[in-house]
């Protein structure tokens, strides 16, 4: 079977990517491993979702299932409890090999849009020492037992690391009845959103500990403790104040990367500080014809966002055409930990670009600079930014007269 | 003084409540809003689960249908967790009316039509000789 476009992954990014390619009447086929789609947002059941898109608070659940309302109303071909295990570039465009409960087969297809989220950092990623006795469970993991499976994984537990998906697992495991012990954070500052700062911990009481870090785990079979210390500047365990505090469950919640091992598999350019493909202004990556959107591309904050760009990369997924590409870096310069997209691909239209950023770290007062050939063109004043929190700027690069020999650069700095 | 977190959109604003009672740093009204409810009476929307009888769809997630007050939170997770759902609910169906009188009803978020491979599953891939 062949089809226009391959989704891969049926999260808010698939499904978002395959109604804009099916919009364009491309023939679509959408793949999932789990026997549900909706992604990592069937598990979570907790409101914040949608403000950018409905203008409304939705939660997870809700905020999918409208497109999967969607979708199915559509002539989408969907597979589900299907695994892709690997892609193969031919002269056609590529053959999509997967595993179901029929075997293994494969599907020819022009393009494919890479939706499979991220996953989240281990133990192993930390250097946690010690014993491994069951009970360390990364929030996400806590998060699929409480809310999808419907069991409490601990009784009471530390949570290491002030991520928002460990923000909101002290809540949820909270009112659930189980004892959250303290929020353990080994930078000085939270890596969290305010709000979640506010309405998961101040809510009940649950303590934040900037500056500490778990240094070891006790227990054979179930963790029975853990051993918390406070950590210097580089963030190396200051001697003498390690104190134990028996519990029975770590939930681990110190951050996401982008799953690429399809994108590995062909070799497609990966950006070093994303840690997801790097792509042009149409989310299409260093190789032709493979796109990426949501969570796969780059950590978004934002389910909203996660939507958007995806909308944008199904629709360009719908149009591949043979026409050779004219690439121009965005750098990132001081102030600026990543711009997505990196590359422009002055050959396609670049008058109506979204542009997404972080800053470096947390700044007050920022000027934003953006340079082509050392030339400020557009300035815009922040009061402050911080790192947890993405930044979406629209910009007409086509007045710029930016040609593949253009030096493009973006800044920040704090100005008085 | 005191200090809070607009948490009404994601902008998280840090406002102030002086002395004086005047709310300071709110980037717009609706923060303006929430602050003099945080300091009178805090609300919060509830969302949690409730168990449900069928394998495949252990428990099911619920949200009350508009903020309750803070310090209900306990009662309203007692109530939640005195439910046991024998049929399959669509997405916004009333799953508790009225709950501890407050005018607020908890509602499903989620379709349990939604369960195992209900989208067609096309048989089009040329198998591989595994
Ligand atoms: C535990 C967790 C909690 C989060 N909580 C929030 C939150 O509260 N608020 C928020 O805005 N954002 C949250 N996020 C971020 C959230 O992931 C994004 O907002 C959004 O879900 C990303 O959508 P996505 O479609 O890119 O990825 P996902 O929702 O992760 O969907 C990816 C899909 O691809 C499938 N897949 C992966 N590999 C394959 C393969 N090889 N073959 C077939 N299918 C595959 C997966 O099964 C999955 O269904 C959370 C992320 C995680 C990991
Ligand atoms: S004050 Fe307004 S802008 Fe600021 S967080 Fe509250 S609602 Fe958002």
């Amino acid at each position: 079977m062949n089809y226009d476009v391959t989704v891969i992954g049926g999260g808010p990014a698939g499904l978002a990517a395959a109604i804009a390619a099916n919009k364009e009447n491309a023939s679509v086929l959408l793949v999932e491993r789990e026997a549900r789609l909706g992604g990592i947002l069937k598990q979570c059941i907790h409101d914040g979702f949608g403000l950018v898109t409905f203008g409304e608070k939705l939660t997870g659940p809700e905020y999918c299932e409208r497109y999967i309302d969607e979708l199915l109303q559509t002539d989408v071909s969907v597979k589900l409890l299907t695994f892709v295990t690997r892609i193969e570039k031919n002269a056609d465009g590529f053959a999509i090999h997967f595993v179901n409960r029929e075997g293994a087969a494969h599907v020819q297809t022009r393009a494919i849009v890479l939706a499979t989220g991220c996953r989240e950092r281990t133990a192993k990623q930390v250097f946690i020492h010690g014993t491994r006795p069951s009970g360390v469970f990364t929030a996400g993991t806590a998060q699929y037992y409480v809310n999808l499976m419907g069991e409490l994984p601990v009784k009471r537990c530390v949570i290491l690391g002030s991520g928002d998906i460990g923000l909101i697992m002290a809540r949820r495991l909270t009112m659930e009845g189980a004892e959250v012990i303290g929020v353990y954070e080994a930078k000085p500052e939270p890596s969290g959103l305010p709000r979640n700062l506010y309405q998961c911990l101040d809510d009940f009481g649950i303590p934040l500990h900037l500056s500490h870090t778990v240094t070891r785990v006790f227990g054979d079979e179930r963790l029975t403790a853990v051993e918390i210390a406070q950590v210097d500047k580089n963030m190396r365990p200051i001697a003498n104040t390690e104190k134990i505090i028996e519990c029975d469950g770590l939930i681990l919640s110190v951050g996401l990367i982008p799953e690429n091992e399809l994108a590995e598999s062909i070799d497609v350019a990966i950006d070093r500080r994303t840690k997801g493909p790097i792509c042009d202004q149409k989310y299409m990556t260093m190789e032709k014809g493979v796109f990426c959107a949501g969570n796969a591309l780059h950590v978004n904050d934002l389910v909203d966002y996660v939507t958007l760009s995806a909308v944008e990369a199904g629709r360009n997924s719908a149009y591949l055409t043979n026409k050779p590409r004219a690439l121009v870096h965005v750098v990132a310069e001081e102030g600026i930990l990543y711009t997505v997209p990196s590359v422009l691909d002055v050959n396609e239209p670049v008058s109506d670009v979204t542009l997404y950023f972080r800053a470096s770290r947390e700044l007050r007062n920022a000027m934003l600079t953006l340079r082509v050939d050392g030339r400020a063109v557009f300035q815009k004043k922040y009061s402050v930014l911080r790192p947890p929190e993405m930044e979406r700027l629209k910009l007409n690069f086509a007045q710029y007269g930016i040609t593949t020999d253009s030096e493009v650069s973006l800044s920040l700095k704090e100005v008085e | 003084m005191k200090e809070l977190v607009c948490i009404v959109c994601p902008n998280g604003c840090k406002i102030i409540i002086d002395d004086n009672g005047d709310i300071l740093n709110a980037k717009c009204n609706r923060g303006i809003v929430f602050a003099t409810e945080e300091a009178t009476s805090p609300k919060r929307t509830v969302c949690s689960t409730v168990a449900t009888t069928f394998s495949d769809f252990p428990v099911l997630p619920v949200r009350s249908s508009a903020e309750i007050n803070k310090i209900d939170i306990p009662a309203c997770m007692n109530a939640l967790n005195n439910v046991l759902l024998d049929r399959r609910v669509g997405r916004g169906e009333i799953i508790i009316k009225d709950v501890l009188g407050s005018g607020v009803d908890i509602i499903s978020t989620s379709s349990m039509q939604y369960t195992y491979c209900d989208v067609e599953t096309p048989d089009d891939g040329s198998k591989d000789n595994a």
